[in-house]
């Protein structure tokens, strides 16, 4: 990170950066079982008569946890990892629109990821209608603690279309679509499918999934500004569906209000909930297994709920200081927390009650 | 003394005319305005409907316009704009048929239009693009490329994947946004889609069957010259999958493209 701002300051003194802004964030989450401390930098600011905008973030997710995966099938029933991503961003305006590239690496202990993402905006009508068109590319290296052989790529590309219209002063709605494909190693390097003993008890078995997964999902938003009142509603729709027989949908919504100049409260909510995967079972049978198996809870049948608060108070006209804090529940309809695989009685239905807390500040120069 | 008389006479009067033709030039060259009066008309990058769209220009908006009208390349006169684009400092020349509803008018301000150079670009494109992606594999397609809307285009292709043993046909479309940077210069990005027809089983990847599919993105810079021909590069993110396996790369591509 540090590297990154240097190599910006270093091309860019500051006297050709028009304006800076920078954005600090520390995320806490807890569920009882998994503990993750995410801080985020970002920094971005514009040259060039403010035709150009660069931009740098690092964060970092300092993970521990026991869930009931690695209770269950771990020796040493935890584990502790650290990802740290850096990112660096450019944004051109162009005639009528804008143009924007960005690269992302993150690394962990036995994960690394490089992505290179590219999009193009026009505005027409007056800048009443927005069309967006992108693509990214991505490669991954998935490897394990475990056997230290393990080095199996994983590659993802996706494109997307957006076309948002304004409708009136006060409302704007946008529809986006998004195809996503993945190959390789879509297999977790840990994960087990559970494969169910005539006694009751199961063993686990390295999940085997298909070589490719095609996602697409449609997403319609809808903002409106209610004067009277001064509150601002934000709603998405979302529909996923993927060639591994996932389908999903997402209600996201957003109330702001602004009190006075100098203090605004966000109310934020989220529903989510999917169909599990054509081959997957919580607990796989010899007789009627497929070729495909898996452990991963997150294709299963499922919904998530969260609600969140988030405070946002202005201090000296150009720095901001904002709070956060969410709640959130995961209850999965068919995964089983197996507990100790061998005791065939302590199976239970798996569920996720977690708390996020989060403090941030953004500075405008 | 009658001969000084004439002789200052003649300087005055002289004077008085050169002033008044210095005053009536520079008065002649104050610029002009194009009023638009419909709705929103289309500005061409070159006097013709048949080039390639630039602009949109809406009711009420005023264009530096030349004073001298320009001959249609088909039929018709065109007006010579002056379009200035976001951030006020680029701008581009462009035209607009006299058969709209316009209205030519005076302006303070002289925009010097006629020092700008022009280009027109085609509407309609054939273009021939060849992308190199990994292990050895190369697409090459022929389409045919329009402007349907200013820098918006869409465009059908059809042509073949090429591997160490087979050839594969593919046919899809794909949409794109180009906007000019600087001179002839332009930059753009794509989406695109359709279907792959593989020439055996496992001839692209192992898996694929009949009929499979392609997606692609990608992102490059075009030179074009004028409305005839263009030439880019840039790099081209492509997917060929079914529901069993892909064939995923990040590669680089190459397009030629002449004006119909």
């Amino acid at each position: 990170m540090k590297s990154c701002i240097g190599l910006i300051v270093l091309i860019f003194p500051f006297h050709v950066l028009a304006s800076v802004e920078a954005d600090s964030l520390v995320r806490i989450y807890d569920d009882g079982e998994t503990y993750v401390a995410s801080p985020h930098l970002r920094v971005k600011s514009t040259i060039a008569k403010d035709s150009v905008e660069i931009g740098a973030g690092y964060a970092m997710d300092i993970v521990t946890s026991s869930s009931c995966d690695v209770r269950s099938w771990s020796s040493t029933g935890k584990i502790a990892d650290t990802r740290r991503e850096e990112s660096a961003d450019l944004g051109l305006n162009l005639q009528n629109g804008s143009f924007s590239a960005g690269y992302v690496q993150s690394d962990e202990n036995d994960y690394h990821s490089k992505a290179f993402s590219a999009g193009m905006t026009r505005d027409f009508f007056e800048k009443n209608t927005t069309l967006d068109l992108g693509f990214s590319f991505g490669d991954d290296h998935v490897q394990s603690s475990k056997d230290s052989n393990l080095d199996q790529i994983m590659q993802n590309e996706s494109m997307s279309l957006g076309l948002t219209q304004v409708l009136s002063p006060v409302s704007v709605i946008q529809l986006l679509y998004d195809f996503r494909i993945e190959k390789g190693f879509l297999n977790g390097p840990y994960r087990v499918a559970r494969l169910l003993q005539d006694n009751g008890t199961v063993i686990g078995l390295p999940e085997n999934t298909p070589l490719s997964r095609g996602r697409n999902s449609l997403a319609l938003k809808y903002n409106y500004y209610l004067k009277g009142v001064g509150i601002s509603f934000a709603n998405t729709l979302r529909g996923y569906t993927d060639s591994w027989g996932v389908t999903s949908q997402t209600y996201e919504g957003r109330l702001s209000k602004g009190f006075g100049n100098s203090f605004s409260l966000t109310l934020n909510f989220r529903y989510y909930n999917q169909t599990a995967a054509g081959f997957y079972q919580d607990k796989y049978n010899l007789s009627s297994m497929g070729p495909y198996y898996t452990g991963n809870k997150t294709l299963s049948q499922y919904y998530t709920a969260l609600v969140g608060l988030r405070p946002t108070v202005r201090l000296f006209k150009v720095i901001e200081l904002y709070g956060k804090y969410e709640y959130y529940i995961e209850k999965f309809q068919n995964f089983t927390d197996v507990g100790n695989p061998l005791d065939a009685g302590d199976d239970k239905l798996y569920s996720i009650t977690a708390q996020v807390i989060g403090v941030g500040l953004t500075g405008k120069f | 003394m009658k001969i000084l008389t004439i002789l200052s006479s003649w300087i005055i009067f002289g004077t008085f005319l050169l002033s008044q033709s210095l005053f009536a030039q520079s008065g002649s060259s104050a610029g002009a305005n194009l009023l638009i009066v419909g709705d929103d008309i289309l500005i061409y990058s070159g006097p013709s409907l048949r080039y390639r769209p630039l602009a949109v220009a809406t009711r009420g908006s005023k264009i530096p316009v030349s004073l001298r009208q320009v001959p249609g390349s088909g039929a018709g006169q065109f007006y010579k704009v002056l379009v200035t684009f976001q951030g006020g400092d680029k701008k581009r020349i462009g035209y607009i048929s006299t058969e709209e509803a316009v209205q030519v008018e005076k302006s303070e301000v002289d925009e010097e239009v006629d020092k700008y150079k022009s280009l027109a670009l085609a509407n309609k494109t054939v273009q021939f693009g060849l992308s190199v992606l990994k292990e050895r594999t190369y697409e090459w397609t022929l389409g045919y490329v329009f402007y349907f809307a200013p820098n918006l285009y869409m465009k059908g292709l059809g042509g073949q994947i090429l591997n160490s043993t087979t050839a594969n046909f593919i046919l899809g479309v794909e949409l794109g946004l180009d906007q000019l940077m600087f001179g002839a210069f332009s930059l753009y990005t794509l989406v695109g889609g359709g279907t792959f027809f593989p020439a055996s089983q496992n001839a692209v990847f192992q898996g694929s069957s009949s009929t499979s599919e392609f997606a692609q993105g990608g992102v490059g810079i075009r030179y074009n010259s004028g409305e005839y021909a263009s030439v880019s590069l840039g790099l081209i993110d492509t997917a060929f999958f079914n529901n069993d396996n892909a064939f995923l790369s990040l590669g680089y591509m190459a397009t030629f493209e002449v004006g119909l």
